[in-house]
């Protein structure tokens, strides 16, 4: 962990004078997998499309880094990288997938040729073995009959084949970071445990990082080895998924704990408690903890004044709770 | 792909099955018949009848509308009231210049129009975007005849750049195989003539472009617009391509579709409707002919143009409809 990957450090962007994202800061190993968990709208997509500079035209990054360091060694400043080097890395060093398989490909083209376009943009090889290579990618991915499926439009595919296709264009050139923006949420439960299977092996095999953005802790748990909570743009616990999981800190990441049905839960319990309220609007936020109207251990005076800072619990573990070293004892 | 084909040329002749019976229903509510209207009033009792007689007006009307079709099947539109020559020769050596016309008027829309309309919406609320779309938005409300007669006064009267109309210099002959000028020109094998072809094409062309040269940029800038936000042109830029190669492969190729049903309604609507842009500059084009036999009341020629019209319309139709399901595979398996 000497030399992360990814480091975002103190990273803040807004949307016209709206904040989506607030002094953040994280770090992705080589073949380290974060999970960045979160409601909508607590910015998280926004933190994945930010490494990846694929905001929208009206985000702005008001403060902060994105260090990535390249396969070369060379540590590229992706917040302040010019149009060159991000296509450079994109695609060939950085690869991404989205929620929605179907939107995210090209309705007009076949899926193979969308695979060799990514290939060929970084890679001088000619089409046949460009091809070749394709094919080959998917059948690992676990596409049956790859080579005659290069030749399908998406519309041709279901769901789980399509987020396979979309993952091979994020893979084809070996990236040595894969985000995957909630890959699973439009899925049937059944494909999304074998897409998080497959994300899994991929990494193993190929000591690949990964940035996995979920709304869904059950999710976070299959693939994380440290979990990142955030709320209303602003990290409140990041730790080892087990620890984090096993042992939550802050009051949020215990309420969405909570709302994560488990298979041997108490079967008296019907009901899966909800959190309540709404994340607060994010150009308005109250002048305290910003968890504090939702939360169950709020106390007045103290919860409501300022924000909480992010302080170390532990070695390994971070939270931005007031009360989380009384409320863990 | 063969069943959308089949498919679509059904659907093709169901049309110009309701087009004829149309035109045929027209002539017969017409106040009086075609007879009163040829002899006049000083027409008696016998000769009308006799006349009806000549041209099957006393047969049951299923009888007449029979005869009207398997005559429009080959071709047979009767002669026209006016000079005797067969209706629908005088269509057909009138259709290449409004063909002409058209192609060209169409070709300058869509070269100039498609260019504006990706530039405009690359440099969306730039005072590059204003400068595009607001000359189309007077491109799509002015009147043609207005704008033809102040391009006609300008360029031709005035600077006295270009010819005043028709389609070659008075006094100059030259055989006319195809009907188009240019071609006819080409095929002369002498390059002034071209030349001259060319020039006295350019403001009635200009003139007709204008409309569709208005449409076709507001409706690529707009295409591009809300193809520019989909999510596949996001993961386009996630594998790394270079933004050109963004724009126009992931872009603007999926942004042409509607335009290209644009373009041709367009080219169906200018084959029909040049007609001012005709007269204006004196071209002897199927828009011309249709005006004439209308107010000389000469129905074969009428009919004849009406039912040409409506299937060069419908084929053109047919034509865009394939390009549509080469372009958009989705299309094709329905």
């Amino acid at each position: 962990m000497s030399e992360p990957l990814l480091a975002v450090d103190d990273l803040s962007l807004a949307y016209g004078e709206v904040p989506a994202l607030r002094h953040v800061s994280l770090s992705v190993g080589r073949g380290e997998s974060l999970v960045i968990v979160g409601e909508s709208g607590s910015g998280k997509s926004s933190l994945g499309l930010a490494v990846m500079r694929l905001l929208p035209r009206t985000a702005r990054i008001t403060s902060g880094a994105i260090r990535f360091r390249g396969r070369d060694g060379a540590i590229t400043e992706l917040a302040a990288a010019d149009a060159a080097s991000l296509q450079r890395l994109r695609g060939r060093e950085i690869g991404m997938i989205f929620q929605e398989p179907m939107t995210s490909l090209n309705p007009v083209y076949r899926i193979g040729e969308q695979i060799i376009e990514a290939l060929r943009t970084h890679e001088v090889l000619p089409r046949a073995a460009a091809r070749e290579r394709a094919a080959a990618l998917l059948a690992h991915l676990g596409v049956p009959e790859a080579a005659r499926r290069m030749e399908a439009f998406p519309h041709e595919l279901s769901g789980g084949l399509r987020q396979r296709v979309m993952i091979a264009i994020a893979l084809v050139c070996n990236p040595s970071l894969l985000i995957a923006d909630e890959p699973t949420t439009a899925l049937d439960v059944t494909i999304q445990a074998q897409i998080l299977e497959l994300l899994k092996r991929l990494c193993r095999e190929r000591g690949m990082a990964l940035l996995f953005i979920t709304h869904h802790l059950g999710v976070a748990r299959e693939v994380a080895q440290r979990i990142l909570v955030l709320y209303a743009g602003r990290v409140v616990e990041v730790g080892p998924a087990a620890a984090v999981i096993a042992r939550p800190l802050h009051p949020y990441t215990r309420a969405l704990l909570q709302s994560v049905p488990r298979l041997g839960a108490n079967k008296n319990q019907t009901i899966l408690p909800a959190i309540g309220g709404a994340v607060p609007d994010s150009a308005h936020l109250p002048p305290g903890c910003a968890f504090a109207p939702r939360c169950p251990a709020f106390v007045p005076g103290l919860c409501d004044r300022a924000p909480p800072p992010l302080s170390a619990f532990g070695t390994e573990r971070s939270v931005r709770c007031f009360r989380a070293w009384e409320l863990a004892s | 792909m063969l069943d959308y084909l089949a498919g679509r040329f059904g659907q093709l002749l169901l049309v110009l099955f309701g087009v004829s019976v149309v035109v045929f229903v027209t002539m017969h509510l017409l106040p009086g018949d075609v007879a009163t209207l040829l002899l006049g009033d000083r027409a008696t009792a016998a000769s009308l009848a006799r006349l009806r007689h000549q041209l099957g007006l006393d047969q049951p009307v299923i009888v007449q509308y029979w005869r009207f079709l398997a005559g429009a099947l080959s071709g047979d539109f009767g002669t026209s009231l006016r000079d005797n020559r067969p209706a629908f020769g005088e269509v057909l050596a009138a259709f290449p210049v409004t063909l002409e016309l058209t192609l060209s008027a169409l070709l300058l829309a869509v070269t100039i129009g498609v260019p504006l309309g990706v530039v405009a919406a690359l440099k969306e609320g730039t005072w590059i975007d204003t400068a595009i779309t607001t000359p189309t938005l007077f491109g799509v409300s002015m009147p043609v005849f207005w704008l033809g007669l102040m391009a006609l006064l300008l360029f031709s009267e005035k600077l006295g750049w270009l010819p005043v109309g028709g389609m070659m210099p008075i006094g100059i002959h030259m055989a006319r195989p195809t009907g188009l000028s240019i071609v006819d020109a080409a095929l002369s094998g002498r390059a002034a003539l071209v030349w001259q072809a060319v020039l006295h094409l350019i403001l009635p062309a200009a003139t007709l472009a204008t409309i569709p040269l208005a449409l076709i940029t507001r409706i690529t800038r707009g295409e591009m617009l809300a193809s520019m936000h989909l999510e596949y042109v996001r993961t386009a830029r996630a594998k790394g391509l270079p933004e050109g190669r963004v724009i126009r492969a992931h872009i603007l190729r999926n942004a042409l579709i509607p335009v290209l049903t644009v373009i041709g309604l367009q080219l169906g609507l200018l084959l029909s409707g040049a007609v001012l842009t005709e007269t204006i500059f004196s071209l002897p084009g199927l828009g011309r002919l249709m005006v004439d036999a209308i107010l000389a009341r000469d129905y074969p020629v009428v009919q004849a143009g009406a039912v040409f019209v409506a299937t060069v319309f419908v084929l053109v139709n047919l034509g865009v409809d394939l390009c549509y399901a080469v372009l958009d595979p989705r299309i094709r398996r329905q």
